[in-house]
């Protein structure tokens, strides 16, 4: 068998099941019971747990959605919504039990700290067992905690900026993320502040059957710049595990944030995310994305551009492979005169997997002046598979220069002889091509995550051919 | 509409029609109204039940057959209950095939492509028009046919119909499909195309009227090498609003789709633009592309584009694109430095869209018609 043309590397290490001893596990389910148990072994203030207990009853309310993937397999009684490692949240890796560690050695999280991050946030299961920020930086007063900290330190802006911009009436899972959450980051960067390197959460769900609903709130106040870095993954179970995470960003005028997002959750997650930013007068709102596992996902990350001259744009890969059905997207919401926005999709779908394009393209009536694109690619490696492109487009003025395009198709037969041709194996000429088709994406990404893409797609199409 | 009616129509139906208004009217009976999200019908009613007797038909040696006269032979019954989906809803389907008032029945033959084309043309004085056309190519034959929704006196008129056609091996249906009813009709209309062996369907597609219109074409290519040609062009004005939907099932290889639709909207218009392309597993080879680009002429228009592209198998080429905006400037400051005024420039601009489409018509008469309309409702006329 041919060598893939990146060295190869053992998949195993995101299907690592570290024995770990647990502090604290809610029984199965979701009752108000839950909820204030949760609430209360985190001694939260009271809002927080009235607030979480509205948004059960706002989850009881609403149905099921009834369109995108399947979700009929999923039982939310049967999953565990809390459950938090014997472990306090350490400032040195030093600190963190020998298991955790060993855990996000293998996934590289400390070398990368060394290396380039400004800081590091690290979720396990339910709870943030390591988080810590480069000291020079919070020195400039840059903000990077994990959430729980965050609602002691910081109660006043939490309490005006959570789930603000994502409502729990947004849909239900939204609702349910208000009720349960636990864990996540909170980042906020001061007025014209520049954080060079980039901030990283990592999120990993050790525990069969369980939840992960972990809350991102990232604030980069006017003229400041940052880039956060989001990574997931979890060992093979045969139960479902569930992750209905939240991000809230808020880009101030003439801020920018770059949002990564590389994704490989096991084949027995529902991964069913809400990301939204709301960016303001001249800012820019960069999403990278990048979605490899789980075994339905449901995901499009918003940018409400509210702001005159707001920018945003969305670059993504979705690769779905056998028994993979990937619903993924972006929304463009343009409220504003002179702004401007970019999607660009590439999907991939072997094996019998399922990749869906789904958009939103909105462009409000006094939004004038307004440029938009988008592109979405297909690449289809078997005829087993599915590629669906959905885009909804809906324009309400004049003043608009909209473009949109999409294809789907299979490698062609030329460029693959060509390749071999050139004497690379059947196998090494299609991981090429497949590469060159996320380019675009890879490009944009920092090195260390290209190359952590590269692999995956290595993985993805090792065996791929016969 | 009720049962009493399709009684009495039915009398005059014989065998399996009767039986087909039948079960027309139980699927009729079990639906509501539909809520539609974005062309709401919230204050709509169904109209009373009236009889229609302006059906006008120039065949020139086509097999035209007035529905209401002959009913339909039993050769009509594969198309007429494949049961296969189409439509604008299911309620407006099943209220023409329960109580539709005219139709025809149109059997092409061999040659006539080449002649003068069949015209159908449902005059409207404010009509009630429940229209039930069927198509039938038999292999290997032609047919040039326009189907035209005409108004002739400005009163508000009801139009809802259903057209399928079946194109067997071989055969070649170029049907072009006019719509200019008056600005407070409201215009449903369902088009069902199935495309055998090597079969070819085109729609020539022109809206240009109605204050509510929702359209339907769905295609089934089902036979091999089948091909499925549209051009469409929509204007719409004042408060008008029009639901386009296009849907082409690949279900066969070597099958072949292409839509290609101009619009241009003005005032306060509203425009839907659908178009579904599902290249099914097996349809290897198959080949589906879709354009759709609008033209904005004012600061209050809506323009929503859904397009869907479905892929189930590998070895298919498919592609979409949709454009909107507003005339180059720069081409408009061209034009109007070379003495044309903005008027004349800007209806030039949306004239050339149109022309492909136009051009297309098979006859003199429809072709000076539909410029004459597009120039009307550019300038304004006596609105403005």
């Amino acid at each position: 068998m041919a060598k893939p043309v990146i060295g190869d590397i053992d998949f195993s290490r995101y299907n690592m099941k570290a024995k770990v001893k647990y502090k604290h596990k809610t029984a199965k389910g979701l009752t108000p019971q839950i909820v204030e148990e949760i609430s209360n072994l985190k001694g939260e203030p009271d809002w927080m747990r009235q607030f979480r207990l509205k948004c059960l009853k706002i989850y009881d309310s609403m149905p099921m959605p009834s369109w995108g993937v399947d979700l009929s397999e999923l039982n939310i009684d049967d999953i565990v919504a809390y459950i938090s490692p014997d472990a306090k949240k350490a400032k040195t890796w030093d600190d963190v039990p020998k298991d955790i560690k060993e855990t996000f050695d293998r996934l590289g999280i400390p070398a990368a700290e060394k290396e380039y991050l400004a800081g590091v946030g690290a979720q396990f299961d339910s709870e943030i067992i390591y988080h810590n920020i480069k000291e020079q930086l919070s020195k400039q007063g840059v903000i990077f905690e994990d959430f729980d900290t965050a609602l002691k330190k910081y109660p006043d802006v939490i309490k005006e900026y959570f789930m603000k911009c994502v409502p729990p009436t947004d849909h239900k899972f939204a609702a349910l993320h208000g009720a349960i959450w636990s864990g996540g980051s909170f980042v906020y960067v001061p007025k014209g502040v520049k954080v060079d390197t980039p901030l990283q959460a990592y999120f990993r769900m050790n525990a069969p059957g369980t939840g992960q609903f972990e809350h991102t709130l990232i604030i980069v106040d006017e003229g400041a710049d940052a880039h956060y870095i989001e990574g997931c993954s979890a060992p093979q179970y045969a139960v479902s595990n569930l992750h209905a995470g939240c991000v809230e960003l808020y880009v101030k005028k003439g801020a920018k944030l770059r949002y990564s997002t590389i994704e490989n959750w096991s084949r027995n997650t529902y991964n069913l995310n809400t990301k939204r930013a709301l960016v303001d007068e001249g800012a820019s709102m960069i999403w990278v994305s990048g979605s490899f596992g789980s075994k339905k996902t449901m995901l499009y990350p918003s940018s409400v551009l509210r702001g005159e001259g707001a920018t945003s744009e969305f670059t993504s890969v979705t690769f779905a492979g056998n028994g993979q059905h990937l619903d993924t997207g972006a929304k463009m919401i343009h409220l504003a005169p002179n702004t401007y926005s970019k999607v660009l999709s590439k999907s991939i779908s072997k094996n019998g997997g399922i990749a869906n394009f789904r958009g939103l393209l909105k462009v409000g009536p006094k939004a004038t002046g307004v440029k938009t694109t988008v592109q979405c690619e297909g690449l289809m490696l078997d005829d087993k598979s599915r590629n669906d492109t959905l885009p909804i487009i809906e324009i309400q003025n004049d003043r608009v220069d909209m473009g949109y395009e999409a294809k789907v198709g299979k490698i062609s037969e030329e460029k693959i002889y060509y390749l071999m041709s050139r004497g690379l194996s059947e196998e090494d000429a299609k991981a090429l091509i497949v590469k060159g088709f996320v380019e675009p994406i890879s490009g944009s990404l920092p090195l260390e995550y290209a190359v952590e893409m590269s692999r995956l797609i290595n993985i993805e199409m090792e065996g791929s051919i016969g | 509409m009720d049962e009493i009616l399709l009684k009495r129509l039915s009398e005059k139906s014989d065998g399996w029609i009767r039986i087909n208004r039948q079960t027309g009217f139980e699927r009729f009976k079990s639906r509501d109204i539909p809520r539609w999200k974005r062309l709401s019908l919230k204050d709509f009613t169904l109209p009373e039940y009236r009889g229609y007797g302006r059906l006008s038909v120039s065949a020139d040696g086509a097999d035209v057959k007035d529905i209401m006269d002959t009913g339909m032979r039993d050769d009509v019954r594969d198309i007429v209950e494949s049961g296969l989906a189409f439509g604008v809803d299911e309620k407006f389907v099943s209220m023409v095939d329960s109580f539709f008032n005219t139709g025809v029945v149109i059997r092409p033959g061999k040659g006539s492509g080449n002649g003068a084309p069949v015209i159908i043309r449902y005059a409207s004085d404010g009509d009630l028009i429940l229209d039930q056309n069927v198509i039938i190519a038999e292999p290997y034959t032609t047919a040039r046919i326009v189907i035209d929704y005409d108004d002739i006196s400005g009163k508000s008129s009801f139009h809802d119909g259903v057209t399928r056609i079946l194109a067997k091996e071989g055969s070649k249906v170029e049907l072009t499909i006019l719509q200019r009813l008056s600005d407070s009709s409201y215009n449903f209309n369902s088009v069902l195309g199935v495309v055998e062996d090597d079969a070819a369907i085109n729609w020539s597609v022109i809206e240009m009227g109605s204050k509510n219109s929702a359209v339907n074409y769905m295609t089934y290519m089902r036979g091999q090498g089948g091909e499925n040609r549209v051009k469409g062009a929509f204007l719409l004005d004042g408060d008008r609003r029009l639901d386009l939907s296009f849907k082409v099932n690949h279900l066969a290889p070597k099958t072949i789709s292409d839509i290609d639709i101009r619009g241009a909207l003005k005032d306060n218009s509203y425009s839907i633009f659908r178009g579904d392309l599902d290249m099914k597993h097996g349809a290897k080879g198959a080949k589906g592309n879709e354009r759709e680009s609008v033209i904005l002429l004012d600061r209050t228009v809506r323009s929503d584009a859904i397009p869907a592209l479905k892929c189930g198998d590998d070895d298919v080429e498919a592609g979409h694109a949709a454009s909107c905006g507003e005339l180059d400037e720069n081409v408009l400051f061209y034009m109007m430095s070379r003495g044309l005024s903005y008027d004349e420039a800007r209806m030039m601009l949306v004239e050339a869209g149109f022309n492909p489409v136009i051009d297309a018509l098979p006859d003199d008469g429809l072709r000076d018609a539909m410029r004459e309309i597009l120039k009307r409702r550019l300038t304004g006329g006596e609105d403005d």
